[in-house]
């Protein structure tokens, strides 16, 4: 699976959100892009899902599946949690998939329903459903309590493994981003500036490599945004 | 203690009575059934018809037009507010056409009634089915264009075939409209199925209301109103229950 872009730009009202960004990726991988709020980071997300048309360059996703984590969810609010996955992939078993992400027993409950962390994880369980090869996930842990979170971290990374999908999150929390990442995007200034760190297979971190990482994550974009400002 | 479903029973019996009560006063300080039949004599003209077949099969036929009327105008605006409602460009060519249309009176559609369609059963269901039809049409059109937006891009990215997209979330995020409009639909059927009677038709309550006003019997005017009245309050009742189960279901499965 490979993931390509050449000089992208990028730009909403005459305001430049993507500035040549070129950047490629293959193999299996868990890439992170981290940056702080408002940089752009959801605009790449949509224009590696097709969903947005880059103003200049070129994009190549080598993907025939694509799963989507929408950072509002976007659940049908009038079907219920097991037809939810149902409708992205008919013929499936949803139980299979409200398992695969601690659902079990809610299947006839409906969105309005469930708990905001709930929901994320049916978005992710129809995600899976969909049999992608490739999941881009938009900020997945937003709005979470520091538990659910951990725990979801853990399920995500699983279903990573599991299911040998490629995932593109997007974040701007360095633990997180220590804690999942096969590599790292750090971006800042409308992608003026992109770092890329490699981090090889987060089973084989223990937790104090995850703490420095993310230390050390946090003090580059702490770098970064004195120099902007 | 009372609830306030009780309380709303409670009052809905009171504002009746009073109602009963001003009508029977009026009626007997008036002291006429030519001018104002009260309520006893209206009740006993109800009675009246209620037992007669003639009584049954008026009722019965002035529901068939109403409801042949309001069916075709559902079916109709269906077909119609989705293309308004899915393209752009055909709801800003056909909203002016629709709102003209809503805005031509009842009175209009009678004149033209009787050469194009002629006296007799088609027209008054002709004129429900154009009173009802421009209503029901900007409704299911808005509804779709309510659409949440966002919706329709998961349902892009994800690949949902493009009836399942009608069906599940642009028919559905229709439906709270669809159900207001045919509320207030209901109520414009029954005035206008009798209305359409009374000026062009050969049958049904209007047309007994018609007769009953040239052999000056008022009392059945009253009593055919006392009619309509009821199958328009339990029109709506039904409507309600079935849009209540309905509509669950419509968005459900």
């Amino acid at each position: 699976m490979r993931l390509r872009a050449e000089n992208l730009y990028k730009s909403f009202d005459g305001e430049e959100i993507i500035n040549n960004l070129s950047f490629e990726i293959s193999g299996e991988f868990f890439l992170t892009i981290l940056g702080s709020s408002g940089s752009g980071k959801t605009t790449l997300l949509r224009i590696i899902s097709g969903l947005l048309k880059p103003d200049r360059g070129n994009i190549v996703v080598e993907s025939s599946r694509l799963g989507f984590i929408f950072q509002d969810d976007r659940l049908i609010p009038w079907i219920n949690a097991s037809e939810n996955i149902a409708i992205v992939s008919p013929g499936c078993e949803p139980a299979e998939y409200l398992e695969l992400v601690g659902l079990s027993g809610h299947a006839r409950k409906y969105p309005s329903e469930m708990s905001g962390g709930m929901r994320r994880r049916l978005n992710i369980a129809r995600a899976i459903a969909f049999e992608p090869d490739l999941v881009l996930m938009d900020e997945p842990f937003n709005s979470l309590d520091v538990v659910l979170k951990d725990r979801l971290m853990e399920d995500i990374l699983a279903i990573w493994k599991e299911k040998k999908v490629n995932i593109v999150m997007v974040t701007h929390d360095p633990h997180e981003a220590a804690t999942l990442s096969t590599e790292i995007m750090l971006v800042q200034d409308r992608f003026r500036r992109v770092e890329r760190v490699s981090l090889g297979n987060p089973y084989e971190r223990s937790p104090g490599d995850i703490d420095n990482m993310s230390r050390e994550l946090l003090r580059k974009m702490r770098e970064f945004s004195s120099f902007v400002q | 203690m009372i609830s306030s479903t009780e309380k709303r029973t409670l009052s809905t019996i009171l504002s009746v009575a009073i109602l009963l009560l001003l009508w029977f006063l009026a009626a007997e300080i008036v002291s006429s059934d030519f001018l104002l039949p009260g309520p006893v004599k209206t009740f006993e003209g109800l009675l009246a018809i209620v037992s007669s077949t003639t009584g049954w099969s008026t009722i019965a036929e002035t529901s068939a037009k109403a409801f042949i009327g309001l069916f075709m105008a559902l079916l109709f605006s269906l077909v119609a507010g989705f293309v308004m409602g899915l393209i752009e460009t055909v709801y800003e060519l056909l909203k002016p056409m629709v709102v003209v249309l809503q805005s031509i009176p009842i009175v209009s559609w009678l004149a033209l009634a009787i050469f194009w369609w002629g006296v007799g059963f088609s027209s008054p269901v002709y004129i429900v089915f154009l009173t009802l039809f421009p209503i029901f049409t900007i409704n299911v059109a808005e509804g779709v264009r309510n659409v949440d937006m966002k919706l329709v891009e998961m349902a892009k990215l994800y690949r949902l075939p493009r009836k399942v997209v009608l069906s599940k979330i642009y028919f559905s995020s229709a439906i709270p409209f669809i159900v207001s409009s045919m509320r207030v639909g209901i109520g414009i059927m029954w005035k206008s199925v009798a209305v359409a009677e009374f000026m062009v038709g050969t049958s049904g309550i209007g047309r007994v209301i018609a007769d009953s006003k040239y052999s000056i019997n008022i009392v059945r005017v009253f009593s055919y109103t006392l009619v309509l009245v009821i199958l328009g309050i339990l029109t709506e009742k039904v409507l309600d229950l079935i849009m209540k189960k309905g509509t669950r279901y419509a968005l459900k499965s």
